[in-house]
C-alpha cells in the first residue's frame, strides 16, 4: 500500500458517518411476519428449512475449522475410506442400496448401534447384514415426490472399512464439524459407493453412484447423509437426527 | 460447534456484527442516512431468505453488501445527489504529528487532513465512491466491486485514476509511490 493509500485508510477513521440506526429488531419483526405468512414451497421437506440456523451458525463460528484442501492420498472416517483415483469405473447409478428391505423398527433390531432418524416417517429402509454390526439405510421423500434424500449408518470401526468411496477429479472432500463431529463434506461430482466384507471382498452387487454426501462419525456410528443438498441443507439433517 | 435449533437470536447477532458496515455502504451509495436505513433493513430480510441457498465456506460480508447495494442503488433517488465526506478533528492525529513518515500522512495526521477530504470530495463521481468503499471503509477491491457492481478491473482502473488525481492535488508527482 502505498503511503497515500495508507493516509487515504487513517482518513477514513476520521470521516464523520450517520449514528448507524439499530435495525435488528424491525428486521426479525419483518422477517416473522412474512414466515407466518408465508408457506415455504422445496423440494425437500419443510424441516430442512432448519437449514437456515445451521448456516448462520457457521457464519458467526469464525474459528469453524472449514478448509479447501486437495488432497492426494487416501482419507477415511469410520468405517468409510476415501480413494482418490483419475477416472471412475462404469457402475449403475440406479442401483438401490444393498441389503434387505424392512420396516424401520425390524431394522432397529437387528443392527448393534443406536440408530439415528429423522422425526418423519422414511420411505424405505434396507439392512445389509453382511456389514459387521450391519449397515442400515433409510430413505426419505421430497415434497415432490421421490427420494430426497438417504442416511446410512454402521458402526465406526477402525480397524476395516466397510465402505469405499472412489472420487474423480471432479468430486471435492471438505472438512467440516457437523455439531461438534469430525466430518467430510463431499460435492461436485458423482462418486462410486462400494460395501465391503471384513475380508476386504467388495460385494458385487454394491458399486453405486453417490451424490453429495455428508460424512461424519456420531457416538461411534458412521453416518452419511446424501441426496440433492448443498452442505447447509445436509447440515441441518445431521443436525436433527436424534 | 454449530448451533441447533431456531435462528432469532442467532440471526440478531448476525444484523448486529455487519449493521454498521452494511449502513456505511449503504449510505456511501445513497448519499442519504434515510434511503440506507431502509436498504439495510431490506437488505438483511433478503439475506435471511437467501441463507438457505448460501454457502458457509464462502465470506458471509460480500455477499452481503452486495445485497445491501443493490437495495441502496435502488433507493439512489437521483444520480445528481452526491454525498460529501466531512472529517472530524484530528486531535488524536496532531499528538501523532511526531510519527510522521511522508508528506501524504502528515497531511492526514495533521491540519491537512481536511486538503485531502476536499481532494476526495472534488473527484468524479465514480471514484469518488469506489474511493470511499476501498480505503474508508476497507473494503477489499473483490468487495468494492461486488458493492459497487463493477467489474474487479474497473476498480482498480478508478482507483488508480483517483490516486493520480488525488497526488495532482497534493502537489505530489506522479512517480512518489
Amino acid at each position: 500500500m502505498t503511503d497515500l493509500e495508507t493516509a487515504l485508510t487513517e482518513l477514513g477513521h476520521h470521516i464523520l458517518f450517520p449514528e448507524t440506526p439499530h435495525v435488528a429488531e424491525r428486521i426479525l419483526s419483518t422477517i416473522a411476519d412474512s414466515n407466518a405468512d408465508s408457506a415455504t414451497r422445496t423440494v425437500l421437506p419443510r424441516w430442512v428449512t432448519v437449514a437456515v440456523a445451521a448456516v448462520i451458525a457457521a457464519i458467526l463460528l469464525v474459528s469453524m475449522p472449514v478448509t479447501r484442501r486437495a488432497i492426494a492420498d487416501m482419507l477415511g472416517i469410520g468405517a468409510v475410506e476415501l480413494s482418490f483415483v483419475d477416472s471412475l469405473p462404469p457402475v449403475d447409478a440406479l442401483r438401490d442400496p444393498t441389503g434387505t428391505e424392512m420396516t424401520l423398527d425390524d431394522a432397529r433390531a437387528l443392527v448393534t448401534f443406536r440408530v439415528l432418524s429423522l422425526p418423519i416417517e422414511p420411505s424405505k429402509v434396507y439392512v445389509d447384514l453382511r456389514v459387521p454390526g450391519g449397515m442400515i439405510t433409510v430413505s426419505y421423500s421430497g415434497s415432490r415426490g421421490g427420494d430426497a434424500l438417504s442416511i446410512t449408518q454402521m458402526e465406526a470401526t477402525t480397524d476395516r472399512g466397510a465402505i469405499e468411496k472412489l472420487l474423480g477429479p471432479g468430486t471435492t472432500v471438505t472438512e467440516v464439524d457437523v455439531g461438534g463431529d469430525f466430518g467430510y463434506w463431499i460435492e461436485g461430482e458423482p462418486h462410486v459407493v462400494i460395501v465391503f466384507d471384513k475380508n476386504g471382498a467388495f460385494y458385487e452387487d454394491s458399486p453405486r453412484l453417490a451424490g453429495n454426501t455428508l460424512l461424519f462419525v456420531h457416538d461411534g456410528v458412521t453416518v452419511r447423509i446424501e441426496g440433492s443438498l448443498n452442505l447447509a441443507q445436509a447440515l441441518s439433517v445431521a443436525l436433527a437426527l436424534g | 460447534m454449530l448451533a441447533r435449533g431456531g435462528d432469532t437470536d442467532a440471526y440478531r447477532m448476525l444484523v448486529q456484527r455487519y449493521q454498521d458496515v452494511a449502513f456505511r455502504t449503504a449510505y456511501l451509495v445513497t448519499g442519504s442516512a434515510s434511503d440506507a436505513e431502509d436498504a439495510v433493513q431490506d437488505g438483511f430480510v433478503k439475506a435471511h431468505t437467501g441463507l438457505e441457498r448460501f454457502d458457509p465456506r464462502l465470506p458471509f460480508r460480500p455477499w452481503l453488501l452486495t445485497i445491501v447495494a443493490n437495495e441502496a442503488r435502488n433507493r439512489r433517488r437521483s444520480e445528481g445527489r452526491r454525498l460529501s465526506y466531512e472529517a472530524q478533528a484530528a486531535r488524536q492525529a496532531v499528538r501523532e504529528a511526531a510519527t510522521v513518515a511522508s508528506p501524504e500522512v502528515a497531511a492526514v495526521l495533521g491540519e491537512e487532513a481536511r486538503t485531502l477530504v476536499a481532494a476526495v470530495n472534488a473527484l468524479p463521481s465514480d471514484e469518488h465512491l469506489i474511493v470511499g468503499l476501498r480505503y474508508f471503509l476497507e473494503l477489499s477491491e473483490a468487495e468494492t466491486a461486488s458493492v459497487a457492481g463493477i467489474p474487479a478491473g474497473t476498480v482498480k482502473s478508478r482507483l488508480s485514476r483517483a490516486l493520480r488525481r488525488l497526488r495532482e492535488s497534493l502537489g505530489e508527482s506522479d512517480d512518489r509511490s
